[in-house]
């Protein structure tokens, strides 16, 4: 085997080193805004019904 | 002690000292990783033996520590969780076990990138190998107990005591190698006596080891914030729910 072969060894050995971790860190980064989202959503509503709540009152 | 460390683990607390930790962990992840990684690849010199290939033990090495290091994390906070009832100690189990379940799963790929052309095979039934194949499997098992489950403090107890069983792997993991006739070399820095490689590769290995350890703190820390922001939406819609239900 040559060391050009060698070489492509080695890359895909980083390659996966550094791109399982990247994939975890992008699916926690997509849960966090989703989680950021909601609880805004969340949020808004429970206002919302607070509001309606002193309208009737 | 115990008393310091309850105040950290306290949701508020934790989420404040690690706000203030995770931009340290993954700035020093980059740097250090960028400065272990470059130096490993361009500076450091080729193995009289293996060539370039001696390369990928920056990734594979640092990997490997952390598959069985960090199972030794895990099975503190589920020792924590178990004996003490501590709810981000719970929180911290899936957390360390995705985490830990994605680093195993680099050891053993770049395991087999550096057994192809070393040892002209992808996967050897070997002990060492073996070994670390089953720790993979137990990162799994733990991950799913403590997420399969409705009753999510259930779950997380389950996954805890699967975490402490499981610790009887970590020395069949590292002994392995001297237990039993292993294609795979035996123990090169942490051993009893001095590290058998040069400090020419010894010292980029622990640089690179020490970005990844940031790198995995920071994703662990990270997710469980995620899951405490999660604990209070669904708190939070409760409370919506009854307020509805008051009203109507």
């Amino acid at each position: 085997m040559g060391a050009e072969a060698y070489w492509a060894f080695v890359a895909s050995a980083y390659a996966a080193a550094l791109g399982l971790p990247s994939a975890l860190a992008l699916w926690v980064w997509a849960r966090a805004i989703s989680v950021r989202r909601r609880l805004a959503a969340a949020q808004a509503a429970r206002d919302a019904l607070g509001e309606d709540r002193r309208e009737d009152g | 002690m115990r008393a310091f460390l309850a105040s950290l683990a306290s949701p508020t607390r934790f989420r404040r000292w690690s706000g203030a930790l995770l931009p340290w962990l993954w700035g020093g992840a980059g740097l250090l990783l960028a400065g272990g990684l470059g130096w490993g690849l361009l500076l450091a010199p080729p193995d009289w033996q293996q060539g370039e290939t001696v390369r990928i033990l920056y990734v594979h090495v640092p990997a490997a520590w952390l598959a069985m290091g960090g199972w030794t994390a895990l099975a503190l906070a589920a020792l924590a969780h178990l004996v003490w009832r501590d709810a981000l100690a719970g929180e911290m189990i899936p957390a360390l076990a995705r985490t830990g379940a994605v680093f195993t799963a680099v050891c053993l790929a770049t395991g087999a990138l550096w057994g192809r052309p070393m040892w002209g095979a992808w996967w050897v039934w070997d002990a060492r190998l073996t070994s670390v194949l089953v720790l993979f499997f137990l990162w799994l098992g733990v991950l799913l107990l403590a997420e399969g489950f409705d009753a999510r403090e259930r779950g997380q107890r389950a996954a805890a005591v699967l975490a402490l069983a499981g610790t009887v792997n970590l020395p069949v993991v590292k002994f392995s190698v001297d237990w039993w006739n292993t294609l795979h070399q035996p123990a090169s820095i942490m051993r009893l006596d001095a590290p058998a490689i040069h400090a020419s590769i010894l010292w980029p290995l622990l640089v690179s080891a020490a970005g990844f350890l940031a790198l995995f703190w920071a994703l662990a820390l990270w997710q469980v914030r995620v899951a405490l922001e999660e604990r209070r939406l669904e708190r939070l819609r409760l409370r919506l729910v009854q307020e509805a239900g008051d009203g109507g």
